[in-house]
């Protein structure tokens, strides 16, 4: 470009500018309602350009959201479904010690607090067996998984009584624990309610096995006492001590039959008075 | 709109330039896609009259279908400002479009008419559209004058018209008119200093 090229510039542009010439008025105004349109029928292409670092996120941003909120509904009701009437874990019955009635509201009130206090997350006051046994800590849960509840059991008395001859000890709090917070709130008060009622119970209940196990094994012990003369005697003054006189003196009728040499202690013989 | 010529120290490059602290071509489009629609006007308000007058030149002062095509063109721009990346200047964007707005009309009308055809660009040759317009009257009048030599520019070759009205109107550089024109550097020079020798010719005869 030199200096004429400029001059044939300048001398072009002055004969434009001295022509005027210009489009129509239509043409003008067709291009800007165009242009206003296209901003009106795109504003979210405005909106991308101007918020170019958050814009691409926001949806999918509104979207997560929607699925959180709606996932926590979810949680809620079915919580609900699982709580009859909502109670949290605070009125779940305590962990119960000792022979105390455990559905007392004293006894909630006197360990809510510690319970309370637990912090775990909230659990139906009465949830299924195994949705509370997965709740519980592993040390706690141990028991629990030791006896399957599945299984079928004899009733609790029996059961005391056969795996307990001695008087039953207070139950471990571990093992109330584990009952209140595993089963219903009745499950819990049966429990509870066994270590009350065990002194007495298992008396009534070890006499009655007892006189179960001597009634099924009384032909094996007159068998076995055929060659032993003091295991007949024990046995004849062991129905002496029943107040079974008639079976004793049959036994004793037959002992002296098979050992006539044999010497009958007096507790063996029949009192006086009693024929 | 602002704009001044600056000295021609670097041969053919743009010699139009802004020197003021307008906004920017670009910047005003960008505002367009954001939705700001006064943006776009102040845009159109810049470039309407070099446009039209490079499809008026380049149709031979058909002004009716230079309104249709300069309508096309602006169209073209509200429909693809989204799209558009900052890859070249606005007006070079501009003008092509225009371009091929105008080639499309000559593809309608004359389907021989190619602006790449190598012939026309020998200045010895006639030009396509030439041969549709009279030789201007030489006048003394200020008004007159300027329409002999609009007439002189409709008179060059089509390519060559076409790259000086890029120039012109346009402020394209010489790598901007390859650009524009698909063709190389320095097929696009050549066909810029045939359409300034032409014109000086003209001037002088004019005077």
């Amino acid at each position: 470009m030199n200096g004429r090229d400029e001059d044939t510039l300048r001398a072009y542009r002055a004969a434009s500018e001295a022509l005027d010439e210009q489009p129509g008025a239509s043409v003008r105004a067709t291009v800007l309602a165009a242009a206003a349109r296209e901003i009106d029928a795109k504003p979210q292409l405005g909106d991308r350009v101007a918020r170019p670092r958050f814009g691409g996120s926001r949806r999918p941003l509104a979207l997560a959201a929607s699925v959180l909120v709606g996932a926590i509904a979810l949680t809620v009701a079915l919580q609900k479904e699982e709580t009859p009437g909502g109670e949290s874990v605070a009125l779940a019955p305590p962990p119960i010690s000792g022979y105390e009635d455990a559905t007392s509201s004293d006894s909630i009130a006197e360990s809510g607090p510690a319970a309370a206090a637990k912090p775990e997350p909230a659990v139906p006051a009465a949830p299924p067996a195994p949705r509370a046994a997965r709740s519980q800590t592993p040390r706690a849960a141990a028991p629990a998984e030791a006896k399957p509840s599945s299984a079928p059991q004899p009733p609790a008395e029996t059961r005391l009584a056969e795996s307990t001859p001695e008087p039953a000890p207070p139950p471990p709090a571990s093992v109330a624990a584990d009952t209140s917070a595993a089963g219903s709130r009745t499950d819990a008060n049966t429990v509870a309610a066994e270590p009350a009622r065990a002194p007495a119970a298992m008396g009534r209940t070890r006499i009655a096995t007892e006189e179960r196990r001597e009634a099924q094994s009384a032909t094996r012990a007159e068998l076995e006492s055929i060659d032993d003369p003091e295991r007949w005697i024990a046995r004849i003054v062991a129905l002496r001590e029943q107040g079974r006189h008639d079976d004793a003196e049959r036994e004793l009728k037959r002992l002296r039959e098979r050992f006539p040499q044999a010497k009958i202690p007096p507790a063996a013989l029949q009192p006086f008075g009693t024929r | 709109m602002t704009a001044v010529a600056q000295p021609a120290s670097a041969g053919l490059a743009p010699i139009i330039r802004r020197v003021d602290d307008t906004p920017a071509d670009e910047a005003l489009l960008s505002a367009y896609a954001r939705g700001d629609a006064r943006a776009f006007a102040r845009l159109y308000e810049r470039h309407e009259r070099p446009v039209y007058r490079f499809l008026l030149r380049a149709l031979n002062g058909n002004a009716a279908t230079a309104d249709d095509l300069l309508q096309e063109t602006w169209l073209a721009v509200v429909r693809n400002a989204v799209a558009w990346e900052p890859r070249a200047r606005f007006t070079t964007w501009l003008y092509t479009i225009a371009r091929s707005k105008l080639l499309d009309h000559w593809r309608a009308r004359v389907p021989v008419v190619s602006l790449d055809d190598e012939a026309v660009n020998d200045p010895d040759q006639t030009a396509l559209a030439a041969d549709e317009t009279a030789q201007p009257e030489v006048r003394v009048l200020s008004r007159a004058q300027a329409r002999t030599f609009v007439a002189a520019v409709e008179l060059l070759p089509a390519a060559q018209r076409e790259a000086f009205l890029l120039h012109a109107e346009g402020g394209l550089s010489v790598d901007e008119l390859a650009q524009a024109t698909g063709v190389g550097f320095e097929t696009a020079k050549s066909r810029l200093r045939y359409a300034m020798t032409r014109l000086r010719s003209a001037m002088a005869d004019w005077r």
